[in-house]
């Protein structure tokens, strides 16, 4: 509900911060859970910070004195009943710009049954006894006590919007007088949703608040995953939200699995695993995997890339800094039952891993061989992201070295990691939550590099296929497929009317829109109906057939297209010899791919690549409780959905 | 396309001048990578401290900054950069590029240390952009510089292992031929349709 004249109103009283005398300019400045009624003094739906009966999360508020003034004490009351326990105070290490003597005050690990809307105030005295208040709210969410789901399977194809899909199912699938000749795995789910993305703090996500709303049921700043944002500079010692691993291991005694094609710090994952403001602290986050959620969360299995967080930073290869790494406050580990940590870039992670249990997996020979008989899962198959399908899919069938450069020749494809991780999960007698995340459609997205998003997505469908298979034999599972956001505004604009042989002419003349656009974009009824072929692995045997799919990118950077598969993975010339500028001169514009054909496209963004969109995602929805999932929703629903389904006793 | 065959596709590099040694990406590490670390291999070792020629790729960093936080990681102390960058360039460490195999693309601003880098890659320190941005440039080049071995932070958040000190971006050599240059290496034809198994030679 939007109320405008309320929002001015409430927003000046936001600014004077509530404050209970009249003449005092002291201020508390933040307050969370964040709500509406804090920010804009509205007291009506929606309410922004939502939990579970029983799911924990710190209230925090950020109090700002007058000149001359300390903070003595901060207190919390929800629904006017003073909130026991300690609340701790933190006057350094906080942001610029406040106010001399500002504190952060949290009670940390707070939680409540009663579902309702509930009222939070915050009171602070100051060293003259003045005292300022604030008021906001939060919503306890009524789910049921009793579910009838064991296992949620959650696959996230980064990036991955309604064209993603489509492009696709196009490729692999084909069309023809107007249907599909066949579906993708994700095509054939029963329920479908739409699912608007924005974050606490733009209209537009990025993948931390992304995934973490799927996690947490609350929406983050983008960069922040488990965590509302704060006045303080350390990364992780935010205000903290339950994940669902963590709740469902604490109530029902769950399994958690996180899967992904990605580095496994990287946003998506770390959203299952991790409480930062800060996506990029990779030691940190990596570091939290084994120390809090391998303890808090029963996390059983681990798979991606990112080797180099596991390696005593004296180890070649190692990315593991004591800038990236965590420590929690000490009253923070102590609420909520953690490890505090330590900048410990020395640690051997990889090897305390295989000390806490985990059968480690540095190949795909290796997965093979150690998961049946694991009952925890560790797979770090690349030092960083892993190779695209790509280049996967070229090494086996041995026409491509792309992987063997990279020194990882023996990578697993995303079905084979699910299946491992599936297998380890399902010994788990109470069930589990999986993450599966199909990274580089997001990432392949980013660079306007069709082809490869669209092999991506293909490898995820795979993915989907396992999973799915599962459900169908687990009854009581649920699996759920969407993303995080979408990216790059991909649309699937037509099919080029030329044969490949006359584009590769084409772009190798120069000739720009008049060789590139027209008399090759064909759109509606010269659009057709393209005939890719694929191969027994699943994959186009090329894709760059006769009267290809075009795509086209409505949140683009700069580019130039030839519409022809890049050779190269990301970006830099085809034909690098071509326009190679003196070395002091400066690049304005990084546009180096496909720059032959001279058919500039130009960006609506000024980024380098192109950008997510705040366009809603869709979301397919296959086993045990399916049908709720139809229909327009919040992401962050998604996840209240999932655990109605669960139950929380 | 990798290095080594972008090379064939050249023919003959320019000889060495006296006392350089050629390194080639592959002599960095053993390979394939074995379940743990990299494993620097004899040749890197021995070249260690000396003069080396690196054929290779310029690292595309991408400056944009996305939404990220204020990078605290970056110590601007240790910048030494002759005058404040704008805004826009907060991710780049002045002086400095890297050089890969492949061509490729890294984004601190969206993705942290989230990235596709081979491992194979070498950081070119350049003296005469001491302070200043050095912006990539596609292509292949030939960079001469006295190899360091060793594992250190980067101003970014990086751990380096392979470093070259070069003097001048005069010891920057494009390799192949450049527009209204009597170095006239064919340019390459273009790959028949890549497969999609072919793609990534």
């Amino acid at each position: 509900m939007f109320k405008p004249k309320a929002i001015l109103a409430a927003g000046i009283a936001a600014l004077c911060g509530f404050t209970a005398s009249a003449d005092a300019a002291s201020v508390i400045s933040r307050l969370n859970p964040p709500s509406a009624l804090f920010t804009f003094g509205d007291a009506g739906a929606p309410y922004i910070a939502r939990f579970l009966p029983g799911q924990r999360f710190d209230l925090q508020c950020t109090v700002q004195p007058d000149t001359g003034l300390t903070v003595t004490s901060v207190s919390f009351k929800v629904d006017n009943a003073v909130v026991t326990g300690t609340t701790n105070l933190t006057t350094t290490g906080l942001v610029g710009g406040l106010a001399a003597n500002s504190a952060v005050a949290t009670r940390y690990a707070y939680s409540i049954t009663k579902p309702g809307v509930h009222t939070l105030t915050a009171i602070a005295t100051l060293s003259d006894n003045s005292v300022v208040q604030a008021v906001g709210n939060f919503e306890i969410v009524r789910v049921p006590g009793i579910g009838t789901l064991k296992n949620v399977i959650v696959m996230i194809g980064d990036g991955m919007g309604a064209a993603h899909r489509t492009a696709a199912r196009l490729v692999a699938k084909g069309v023809q007088q107007g249907k599909a000749n066949a579906p993708l795995n994700m095509d054939t789910f029963p329920y479908t949703g739409m699912v608007e993305t924005s974050s606490l703090n733009s209209i537009v996500t990025d993948s931390s608040p992304g995934a973490a709303c799927y996690s947490t049921g609350n929406k983050s700043n983008n960069n922040q995953q488990g965590v509302f944002p704060d006045d303080t500079t350390d990364a992780f010692d935010n205000p903290r939200v339950e994940l669902i691993g963590e709740f469902l291991a604490r109530k029902k005694g769950k399994a958690l699995g996180i899967v992904t094609t990605a580095d496994v710090f990287d946003a998506t994952p770390g959203a299952f695993g991790s409480h930062t403001s800060n996506r990029g602290a990779g030691t940190g986050i990596c570091d939290q995997y084994l120390d809090e959620t391998a303890v808090s969360a029963n996390l059983k299995v681990l798979m991606g890339g990112g080797r180099k967080w596991f390696l005593p930073k004296a180890t070649s290869g190692s990315a593991r800094t004591n800038a990236t790494d965590y420590s929690l406050p000490a009253a923070q580990a102590t609420a909520w039952g953690v490890a505090q940590g330590a900048a410990d870039e020395n640690r051997d992670l990889l090897a305390d891993f295989q000390t806490a249990g985990f059968a480690y997996a540095p190949t795909k020979t290796d997965l093979t061989t150690v998961a049946p008989g694991a009952t925890k899962l560790l797979g770090l198959f690349t030092l960083s992201n892993m190779n695209v399908s790509l280049d996967k899919i070229g090494k086996r069938r041995g026409t491509s070295t792309v992987v063997d450069d990279y020194g990882f020749p023996d990578q697993p494809m995303l079905d084979e990691m699910t299946s491992a991780a599936l297998g380890v999960l399902n010994k788990n007698s109470n069930g589990f939550v999986l993450m599966v995340e199909g990274a580089s459609i997001d990432k392949q997205a980013h660079n306007m590099d069709t082809e490869r998003w669209i092999l991506e997505t293909l490898e995820f469908d795979r993915a989907i296929g396992v999973a799915k298979a599962f459900a169908q034999a687990n009854k009581n599972t649920l699996v759920i497929i969407t993303a995080d956001h979408e990216c790059s505004g991909a649309g699937l604009i037509g099919a080029s009317v030329v044969t490949n042989s006359q584009l590769q002419t084409r772009a190798a003349s120069g000739g720009g829109a008049a060789q590139l656009r027209t008399g090759v974009v064909g759109t509606y009824d010269a659009a057709g109906f393209p005939v890719y072929t694929i191969e027994p692995d699943g994959f186009p045997t090329t894709t760059d057939i006769d009267k290809k799919l075009l795509v086209g990118y409505a949140a683009n950077a700069d580019r130039y297209e030839d519409w022809l598969t890049n050779p190269f993975p990301l970006r830099d010339s085809q034909q690098p010899f071509n326009g190679t500028a003196p070395l002091n001169t400066y690049p304005n514009l990084p546009v180096n791919r496909d720059t032959t054909g001279n058919f500039l496209i130009t960006g609506q963004v000024s980024d380098t690549t192109a950008v997510h969109t705040a366009s809603d995602i869709p979301l397919s929805a296959f086993g045990r409780g399916a049908q709720n999932f139809s229909g327009y929703f919040d992401n962050t629903e998604v996840f209240f959905k999932v655990m109605s389904l669960f139950g929380t006793r | 396309m990798p290095v080594s065959q972008m090379i064939e596709e050249i023919g003959e590099l320019p000889a060495l001048p006296e006392g350089v040694s050629e390194l080639r990406f592959k002599d960095f590490y053993k390979l394939p990578v074995g379940p743990r670390g990299l494993e620097p291999a004899e040749t890197l070792k021995k070249l260690d401290g000396t003069k080396v020629r690196l054929v290779g790729y310029f690292v595309f960093e991408d400056w944009s900054s996305c939404s990220c936080p204020p990078d605290s990681s970056a110590d601007t102390a240790t910048r030494k950069a002759r005058r404040p960058l704008p805004a826009w360039m907060k991710h780049v460490v002045p002086g400095r590029i890297m050089m890969a195999t492949r061509p490729v693309t890294v984004s601190l601003g969206h993705y942290g240390l989230c990235d596709d880098l081979p491992p194979q890659v070498a950081y070119l320190n350049i003296a005469s952009k001491y302070g200043e941005p050095v912006f990539y440039r596609p292509g292949l080049f030939a960079v001469t510089g006295t190899l360091v071995v060793g594992n250190k932070d980067e101003p970014d958040g990086r751990i380096s292992y392979v470093r070259l000190a070069v003097d001048s971006e005069t010891d920057v050599v494009p390799v192949g031929r450049i527009p209204g240059s009597a170095n006239s290496a064919p340019v390459p034809a273009r790959a028949s349709a890549p497969t999609a198994t072919a793609a990534n030679p």
